[in-house]
């Protein structure tokens, strides 16, 4: 599906991550491998710390924390805003949506548009594109879009497959009407059919949790994970990413009559740095214009990769230059989606960290 | 297909590998293994194989069939 923006624009990026960092070093000796099998892991896929929340931090503490900071620093005033959206795979609770303990917690004003939308790697595109529909509303005129999971609590720390590479951590995007004109192409893709790639198969109402999904169970590999934590097929993700995401994105660049030169950063979804890599050569992207050093410094947290990517490697240039930015997210669901926007000249762009309270 | 065999080779981390030989007789065949040859698989030869695939072959002979019939589709 093609989707056309007029007139919108991202005004700031604040992204919140833990100060708990832990190297894949420390973590070795968990998984059921081989100190050589789990060093060459490393190497290849290019892993070496993440930074993951203590057993009770949830997504609205980091939101809090992160809005909290900007209301402080006078970088958003609370009355502004006229939307919240949250993009989570890991609430607070099922009900109430955590966009509302948030607006309760920090006491936003009575109509505010609330609004949790269960995404994860696609998520940060997704927001976007409701922020920006949202803004067409004459009387929504500043947008917050929250990003935010703690999914490092849903991975268990003997699956050497997934919990080396997850983090946790929270992106605020302000996104406004733009006084100049322009024109945000962006492109998206869904498939129910392959969802099985990545799930945490028990813990809703289809198989409610309970001590039988809690048990460790050892998969073809020697992973150890329970069926109340998250399932990763590591081989089928790839091969999705290598098939779908280059033509999705030519399709894209033909859409909006421009040209890969013309992109000036490719700020992908963080998978892993291996995949990463992979997809910049079958694209014929140089590496450095498609920044993959997240997850060996962050870990991967789902839908605020993205804007992590962003504050992490363009904090400064991005507040006084505008660049050409083709965005791209791929995984659960199975969805893919991409978007070519000029992002810059914003108000902030930083990356603060998460001091967990005693 | 001599490209396949060495890449193979550097995969397993071996000094080569031959059609005759079992995947599971190399010690270094595990899951990053199989990432690292789908990806090999994908880059070199320009064709998609799954995990399951993969799995499913015993001989390393059999990987050169199976990439033969691939391109052939």
């Amino acid at each position: 599906m093609n989707l056309l923006y007029k007139n919108k624009q991202i005004t700031g990026i604040l992204t919140v991550i833990p100060d708990n960092e832990i190297s894949f070093d420390d973590e070795m000796d968990n998984y059921n491998f081989t100190k050589t099998q789990s060093m060459r892991l490393k190497t290849v896929m290019g892993y070496g710390k993440h930074c993951i929340v203590a057993e009770s931090t949830c997504v609205s503490d980091l939101c809090v924390y992160g809005l909290s900071y900007l209301f402080d620093n006078n970088l958003l005033k609370k009355d502004e805003i006229d939307a919240l959206i949250l993009v989570t795979q890991s609430p607070d609770h099922f009900v109430p949506p955590t966009s509302f303990i948030i607006q309760g917690r920090l006491e936003l004003k009575k109509d505010l548009y609330c609004i949790d939308i269960n995404q994860g790697c696609t998520g940060y595109l997704i927001g976007l594109m409701q922020a920006f529909s949202l803004l067409d509303q004459d009387t929504i005129k500043k947008v917050v879009l929250l990003n935010a999971d703690v999914l490092s609590r849903k991975v268990s720390k003997k699956d050497r497959n997934s919990f080396p590479i997850i983090g946790d951590g929270a992106a605020i995007t302000i996104v406004e009407r733009n006084s100049v004109e322009n024109t945000i192409h962006a492109n998206l893709f869904t498939d129910g059919s392959r969802s099985g790639a990545l799930v945490i198969p028990a813990g809703g109402f289809r198989m409610p949790s309970s001590p039988e999904t809690a048990l460790l169970e050892e998969d073809d590999h020697g992973n150890l994970r329970s069926k109340d934590h998250l399932c990763m097929n590591g081989t089928e993700v790839f091969n999705f990413v290598q098939t779908e995401v280059p033509v999705m994105i030519d399709e894209l660049i033909e859409l909006a009559g421009t040209t890969m030169e013309d992109v000036d950063y490719f700020m992908f979804h963080q998978p892993n740095r291996f995949m990463l890599q992979k997809l910049a050569d079958k694209m014929k992207v140089p590496h450095e214009k498609m920044p993959n050093n997240v997850v060996e410094n962050f870990g991967n947290g789902s839908s605020i990769t993205i804007p992590t990517a962003i504050t992490f490697n363009l904090a400064d240039e991005l507040c006084n230059k505008l660049f050409t930015m083709c965005l791209a997210g791929f995984g659960v669901g199975l969805t893919w989606s991409s978007m070519i926007i000029d992002i810059g000249n914003l108000n902030f762009c930083k990356m603060i960290k998460y001091q967990e309270e005693n | 297909m001599e490209e396949l065999y060495t890449r193979l080779a550097e995969i397993m981390d071996v000094a080569s590998v031959s059609g005759t030989d079992k995947f599971e007789d190399f010690e270094m065949w595990d899951s990053l293994s199989k990432l690292a040859t789908v990806a090999m698989l994908d880059a070199s030869f320009g064709v998609t194989v799954s995990g399951k695939e993969l799995g499913d072959l015993i001989l390393i002979s059999e990987l050169e069939s199976l990439i033969q019939n691939k391109k052939k589709a």
